[in-house]
């Protein structure tokens, strides 16, 4: 799906402010599915946070969602995260709870505008795997990730899908991918060491 | 062979000159730049030239300090590096780049050794006893490693969106390594050692401030510079901090590529200066 400029400054996306800070196109489309991909666990951990009145962290996670929504040019989400962090450094606890369900259903609406025209194609399947070469890969990638090399660990997973894992088991290649993608490596190796168990 | 030669520097008349001499006399690409970083991040990269001619003029430090961008920007091997100048700028260049081998040529340029020269770069040929070589004086500055390899950059944020963004801007230039907290950040160093950490101020658990702590107490990893990632709303705290822990810098998120790489170029230099000190 074509990304329309006009399209993302009506929902308050500025694409041309952040021209500088992401490499052409393909760079800012890539910041775009990172954000909708962060969603679901910022949103929790945020609604968590506030729900626990646990001021430190609510305001460790608005800082970081102040960051991300500027850095793909939501300013004025940016703007009402900002108000938010301010708030939570000052333990302004009436303006926190004034603001946060508001900039929340702002975050939400951004994210739904954005999911169905970032969504990435489907890349080509993979090549089929024997039990053998699935092995091979699952150690090198467990390498990788021990290397922290993210860029390696995802290319090794990518082949994975290749391998016909058990019903059951299939959702964790993907799932490691997504933890790779997010730097997760010990998450992602827990879920290979899974894998390999079913070999 | 078809060289490729970039022109800039602030003797707009020289570069123009030898611009249009070049093109006129010679089958070689010509690529005029704009002296400023911005424009040399962006064109020297994307051009890959063999060979850069540097036309100085009134130079100051900070004006001549740019061209040190021109060290990471070359990654791709040979690029021969011509400096037209006269005595004082000369030496401020000498003085206040990096840059490992620079040939020299005084004013008014002979155009005959240049067109040597680059003939000379257009046969591979290392020295050669010639008018060249009686024009120009070739200086090796003695400061350079001479270890060509690239440099590993790690980087310490709990966020996956900013980790993601900083390896896009410098991947082109370094081996970048991500992690998302000061655990993992430990983990990594018992496994090997970068060369400068870009370190995010506030995370969870463990925060910049207290990671630097634990790397300065450490003696394997005290000797690792560090820069401090830093939103605007706390670059004051950031200040008060750097005071106390003494981090060799910090960045402004979101920070453009050639402000990021810019700042680990100057802090590796003033690190390694302060090394050879010691």
């Amino acid at each position: 799906m074509k990304i329309d400029v006009r399209e993302l400054k009506a929902v308050g996306i500025d694409m041309e402010s952040v021209k500088a800070y992401t490499k052409g196109k393909e760079g800012y489309l890539s910041a775009l599915r990172m954000y909708c991909r962060a969603y679901s666990a910022n949103k929790e951990n945020m609604d968590n946070y506030f729900a626990k009145e646990d001021w430190e962290n609510y305001t460790i996670i608005v800082h970081s969602l102040k960051s991300n929504s500027r850095m793909i040019g939501a300013l004025a989400l940016g703007d009402e995260f900002e108000r938010l962090e301010m708030a939570g450094r000052k333990l302004d606890l009436d303006t926190i709870k004034k603001y946060n369900y508001e900039t929340s259903i702002h975050y939400k609406r951004i994210v739904e505008f954005l999911e169905p025209r970032v969504k990435a194609d489907e890349g080509a399947a993979a090549d089929a795997l024997s039990a053998e070469q699935a092995g091979q890969i699952m150690e090198a990638l467990l390498e990788a990730l021990d290397d922290f090399d993210d860029d390696q660990s995802a290319a090794l997973a990518a082949k994975l899908s290749g391998y016909p894992f058990p019903e059951e088991k299939r959702g964790l290649v993907g799932q490691a991918e997504d933890y790779i993608k997010d730097f997760m490596y010990d998450e992602a190796a827990d879920l290979i060491r899974e894998l390999q168990a079913c070999l | 062979m078809n060289l490729r030669i970039l022109i800039t520097g602030r003797n707009k008349k020289i570069a123009s000159d030898l611009s249009g001499r070049i093109q006129e006399d010679k089958n070689y690409s010509v690529i005029r730049c704009q002296p400023s970083k911005d424009e040399l991040f962006q064109v020297v990269p994307l051009e890959m030239p063999h060979v850069i001619i540097i036309c100085l003029r009134d130079e100051t430090r900070e004006t001549v300090k740019m061209f040190d961008l021109l060290k990471d920007c070359i990654n791709t091997g040979r690029v021969t590096i011509i400096v037209v100048a006269l005595d004082e700028d000369r030496s401020l260049f000498m003085k206040y780049t990096g840059l490992g081998k620079i040939y020299f040529m005084s004013r008014p340029v002979s155009i005959f050794a240049l067109y040597e020269k680059l003939m000379e770069v257009d046969k591979e040929l290392s020295k050669i006893k010639n008018l060249s070589s009686l024009m120009m004086t070739e200086y090796i500055n003695p400061n350079v490693s001479k270890d060509d390899g690239r440099r590993t950059v790690l980087v310490i944020d709990d966020d996956p969106q900013q980790l993601a963004q900083i390896k896009t801007n410098l991947k082109e230039f370094y081996h970048v390594s991500l992690v998302r907290s000061g655990e993992a950040a430990f983990q990594y160093l018992d496994k090997k050692l970068p060369d400068i950490i870009l370190l995010d101020y506030i995370m969870p658990e463990m925060d910049g401030p207290e990671v630097m702590r634990r790397l300065k107490v450490s003696e394997e990893y005290r000797n690792i510079p560090v820069i401090f990632l830093t939103g605007v709303t706390e670059r004051d705290k950031v200040v008060d901090t750097l005071v106390n822990l003494k981090p060799q810098g910090y960045i402004v998120k979101p920070a453009k590529k050639v402000d990021i790489v810019t700042k680990i170029i100057e802090v590796i230099d003033a690190w390694e200066d302060e090394q050879d000190e010691d």
